[in-house]
C-alpha cells in the first residue's frame, strides 16, 4: 500500500466506510509508515475536538414556535357550509358583482366629469362646425400655440360631416335624438347632490378592496383542515 | 425511542410526532424542547449569527410542523429536522453571501469561559488548556470553511450524521459528501498543524 492510498483510507475510516480486511491493511502500513501515522493522529484529535467545539447557550424557542402557530392558524378561511353554501355568501356572486360594481363607479365618475365640461350639443357642435374652436382651444392648452394645420384638416372634417349631416336627415334626426338624450342625461347629474371628490375616491377605493377580499388573499395564507396545516409559503 | 424532555420525563418520540400531525401543538412543543437546542446548534455553527440562527431555528419549527405530513414514520425527527435546518443555512447563506464569517471576539471569549469551567476526566491541567485552545481554533477554521464544506463536516463529526445521512441533508450524493469532507478535512489539518502537531 502506498502512501495516497492510505491518506484516502483514514478518511474512509473517519467516514466508517472502511471494511475490516481494508483496515488491517491500513494499520500494517501505518505501523511502518511515520508519515502517515502522524497524519492518522492529526486527523483523529481534529474530529475528536469537533464534538465537543464551543458554542453559545441556545434560546428557548418553544414559546415563540407556539406563538407563530398559532397566529398562522388564526387566518383561516371560511369553512364550507354543508350542502353548500348560499348564494348570498358564495365568492362566485360576490366577485363578478363588485368587479361590475367597481367598474360603473368609475364609469360614473368619467361621464360625470366629462358632462361637467362638455355638453352633448356643444360637443355636436364642435364636431360639426366647431372643429376649429374646440380643437384649438385644446391644442392651445396643450401645445401653448396649436397646430393650425391640424386644425384646419379637423374644420375640413367637420364640414364633410356636416354636408353628410344635412344630406341624411334621417340620420341628422337620430344625432339630435341623441345629443338631447345626452343633454337629459347631464342635466339630471347636475341635479343630483354634489359629491365631494374625496368621497367619490374614497368610494372608488372601497369598491375594489371589497372585490380584493372576495376573491382572497395570495399565499401565505394558510388554511386549517382538521387541526393539520397546509400550504405554509 | 424515548427523548428527554424538559422536566427529564422520557417521552416517545413517534407518539409526539403521530400527536403533532393531529394537530396537537402541545405534543409539538416537547418535540421543540427536545431538539431545540440542536437545530440552534447548527444554525449558529453555519451562520455565525445568533440573532440568525435564533430566527432560523423558530423557521426550522414551522416548516416541521406544517409539513409533518411529509415525514416518514420510523426515520429520527433529528435527522429530518436537521434537514430543514441546513437548508434554511445554506439558504440564508447563499442570500446573504456569508462564504466565512469570522466569531466576534466577544463571542469566543463568552465560549471559552464556558469551556474551560468543564474537562475532559483523566486531563491534566496543561492537556485541558491545549485542547480548548485547539477546539476555538478549530471552531474560528471551521467558520471560514465554504459552507458546503462546513456543512457536511459539522453535520459529521459535531452532529454525528453517517455520510447517508448527511447526502439526504444536504441532497446530494453519497460520494459527493465523501469529497466535501475528505477536503474539509485537510484544509482543517493543514492551518491546524501547529496545535495538531503537539
Amino acid at each position: 500500500m502506498d502512501c495516497p492510498r492510505a491518506l484516502r483510507m483514514l478518511h474512509r475510516r473517519l467516514d466508517d466506510d472502511l471494511p475490516d480486511e481494508a483496515g488491517q491493511a491500513l494499520e500494517q502500513h501505518l505501523q511502518g509508515c511515520l508519515p502517515c501515522r502522524r497524519r492518522a493522529g492529526e486527523l483523529t484529535a481534529l474530529t475528536r475536538a469537533a464534538v465537543d467545539l464551543p458554542e453559545p447557550p441556545a434560546p428557548d424557542v418553544r414559546g415563540a414556535v407556539l406563538d407563530r402557530i398559532a397566529r398562522e392558524s388564526a387566518r383561516v378561511a371560511l369553512p364550507a357550509l354543508p350542502g353548500g353554501e348560499p348564494w348570498w355568501r358564495a365568492r362566485s356572486f360576490w366577485a363578478p358583482t363588485l368587479e361590475l360594481a367597481a367598474a360603473a363607479a368609475m364609469a360614473a365618475i368619467a361621464l360625470d366629469r366629462v358632462l361637467a365640461t362638455v355638453t352633448p350639443m356643444t360637443l355636436w357642435s364642435g364636431l360639426a362646425s366647431g372643429a376649429v374652436s374646440m380643437t384649438g382651444n385644446v391644442f392651445d392648452l396643450v401645445a401653448g400655440e396649436g397646430p393650425a394645420l391640424l386644425a384646419a384638416v379637423l374644420a375640413q372634417a367637420a364640414a364633410l360631416v356636416d354636408m353628410l349631416r344635412e344630406s341624411v336627415s334621417s340620420l341628422g334626426q337620430g344625432w339630435d335624438a341623441f345629443c338631447q338624450l345626452l343633454a337629459r342625461a347631464s342635466e339630471s347629474l347636475r341635479t343630483l347632490p354634489a359629491v365631494p371628490s374625496t368621497a367619490w375616491m374614497i368610494l372608488v377605493s372601497l369598491v375594489p378592496t371589497a372585490w380584493v377580499l372576495s376573491v382572497g388573499v395570495p399565499a401565505p395564507v394558510t388554511v386549517f383542515h382538521g387541526g393539520r396545516r397546509e400550504g405554509l409559503s | 425511542m424515548t427523548l428527554p424532555s424538559g422536566d427529564d420525563r422520557p417521552v416517545d418520540e413517534p407518539t409526539l410526532v403521530a400527536r403533532a400531525r393531529a394537530g396537537d401543538r402541545e405534543a409539538f412543543g416537547e418535540l421543540v424542547v427536545a431538539h431545540q437546542a440542536r437545530a440552534y446548534r447548527l444554525a449558529w455553527r453555519l451562520t455565525r449569527d445568533r440573532q440568525i440562527a435564533e430566527e432560523l431555528t423558530q423557521e426550522a419549527f414551522l416548516r416541521a410542523f406544517s409539513h409533518l405530513e411529509n415525514f416518514r414514520e420510523g426515520e429520527p425527527f433529528r435527522r429530518w429536522l436537521v434537514t430543514i435546518v441546513m437548508n434554511l443555512c445554506l439558504n440564508e447563506i447563499k442570500r446573504k453571501k456569508r462564504a466565512a464569517i469570522p466569531v466576534d471576539d466577544r463571542t469566543v471569549a463568552r465560549i471559552e469561559g464556558q469551556a474551560l469551567a468543564g474537562g475532559r476526566a483523566g486531563e491534566t491541567v496543561d492537556a485541558q488548556v491545549a485542547t480548548r485552545e485547539l477546539e476555538r481554533d478549530l471552531d474560528r477554521e471551521v467558520a471560514n470553511l465554504p459552507p458546503k464544506y462546513r456543512a457536511a463536516f459539522l453535520l459529521r463529526h459535531n452532529e454525528q450524521l453517517s455520510v447517508q445521512e448527511i447526502a439526504g441533508a444536504l441532497g446530494v450524493p453519497e460520494g459527493t459528501v465523501k469529497t466535501l469532507l475528505f477536503r474539509a478535512r485537510e484544509l482543517l489539518r493543514a492551518r491546524l498543524s501547529r496545535h495538531l502537531a503537539g
